[in-house]
C-alpha cells in the first residue's frame, strides 16, 4: 500500500491518499473543462483505494458549477483546488488533484480527457465506478 | 473600459479574462508590436499547486473589476511582496499584484484567458527561490505590468 499526503498551500485542506499501486502506474487525467483548465488540474483515482480529508470548515469553498452534481473542494485562503467529492447513498467518492500532493512522487502525464457529452446520469455512473471511496 | 470587462472574447490586442465564476474579471491590453506571449510556469510550491502560468509585458496595461471585494483573499507567503488575488469561491488567480515604490505591478494567469487565438504561448519554466527580496523587486519592476487600474464603475476595487 502507497501512502500520499496532499494539501492545500496553507495547510487548511490536506487528505491522506491510501492507494493499492505506485504512483508511477496511476491513471492521471487532465480534464479540458473550463474549471480544469483554469486550474491546470491533473486528477487521479481508483475505486481499490482510499482517501481520508481534514479540512478546515472556516477555510473550504464547495465550489459547484453547471450540473452540481459534484462538490469541488478548494481553499478560500489559498485557492488551491484538492479534490471533487460526489455524496451518494452508497457514500462519498473523491478524485484528487496530484497537483495538491507532495512532492518527490513520481506519476504518468495526464491523459486529456472531456466528458462533455456525458449526461448527469452517465457522469454519476462513471464517478462511482472510478473514484474512490472516502474513508 | 468597464463593459469590455463584462463582456468574453479577445479584441484588438485586448484580452479578456476571468476567475471561473467570474467574480473577478480583467483585460489585458497587450501591446500590437507584440504577437508573442512569454509564458512562465514557475516551479514554487504555490503555483505547482495551482498550475500558475504567468505572462507580463512592460507596455501592456491590465485593468480589472471585482464584484464584491469581500470575497476576494489576497493570498501572501513567503516574502510576503505580492498580492495572489484568489477567488475564495473557485480558488481561480487570475493576476499576481506587487506594490513597488507606490505603483502597483501586475503578472496575469494565462489559465484565466478567455480566448486568445491570436497569440502564440512561448513556455518557458521558472524557479525565484534564493533570490534576495531587492533583486525580486527590481526584476518585477523591469519584467511585470507597470500600468494597472480597477474598471470604471466597478463596485469593488482593491489597490
Amino acid at each position: 500500500m502507497h501512502f500520499v499526503d496532499g494539501r492545500c498551500h496553507c495547510g487548511a485542506l490536506s487528505f491522506t491518499y491510501q492507494a493499492p499501486k505506485a504512483p508511477e502506474v496511476w491513471s492521471v487525467r487532465a480534464c479540458q473543462c473550463r474549471f480544469c483548465r483554469a486550474h491546470d488540474a491533473r486528477t487521479t483515482s481508483d475505486p481499490e483505494a482510499r482517501v481520508t480529508f481534514r479540512l478546515d470548515p472556516g477555510s473550504t469553498s464547495r465550489y459547484q458549477f453547471e450540473s452540481r452534481s459534484a462538490e469541488f473542494l478548494l481553499c478560500s485562503c489559498c485557492g488551491v483546488y484538492i479534490a471533487a467529492i460526489m455524496t451518494t447513498p452508497h457514500g462519498i467518492f473523491a478524485t484528487l488533484n496530484v497537483n495538491a500532493m507532495e512532492q518527490g512522487i513520481s506519476t504518468p502525464p495526464a491523459t486529456p480527457v472531456s466528458y462533455d457529452s456525458e449526461t448527469v446520469e452517465d457522469r454519476q455512473a462513471r464517478r462511482h465506478r472510478r473514484w474512490t471511496p472516502v474513508a | 473600459m468597464a463593459d469590455q470587462v463584462t463582456r468574453e472574447g479577445a479584441g484588438a490586442g485586448l484580452i479578456h479574462g476571468r476567475c471561473h465564476c467570474a467574480l473577478i474579471r480583467f483585460v489585458l491590453a497587450w501591446p500590437v508590436s507584440s504577437a508573442e506571449l512569454q509564458v512562465r510556469k514557475c516551479g514554487c510550491s504555490f503555483c505547482r499547486k495551482h498550475g500558475g502560468a504567468w505572462t507580463s509585458h512592460r507596455d501592456a496595461e491590465l485593468t480589472y473589476q471585482i464584484d464584491d471585494e469581500s470575497r476576494v483573499s489576497k493570498y501572501r507567503f513567503g516574502t510576503k511582496t505580492a498580492e495572489f488575488y484568489v477567488c475564495t469561491l473557485c480558488g481561480i488567480v487570475p493576476f499576481v499584484l506587487s506594490e513597488i515604490d507606490n505603483r502597483q505591478y501586475a503578472v496575469v494567469n494565462v489559465n484565466a484567458f478567455a480566448g486568445v487565438d491570436k497569440f502564440a504561448f512561448v513556455v518557458s519554466s521558472t524557479d525565484f527561490e534564493g533570490e534576495g527580496t531587492g533583486s525580486r523587486l527590481d526584476r518585477r519592476k523591469r519584467n511585470w505590468i507597470p500600468n494597472v487600474s480597477c474598471a470604471e464603475g466597478a463596485r469593488a476595487c482593491i489597490s
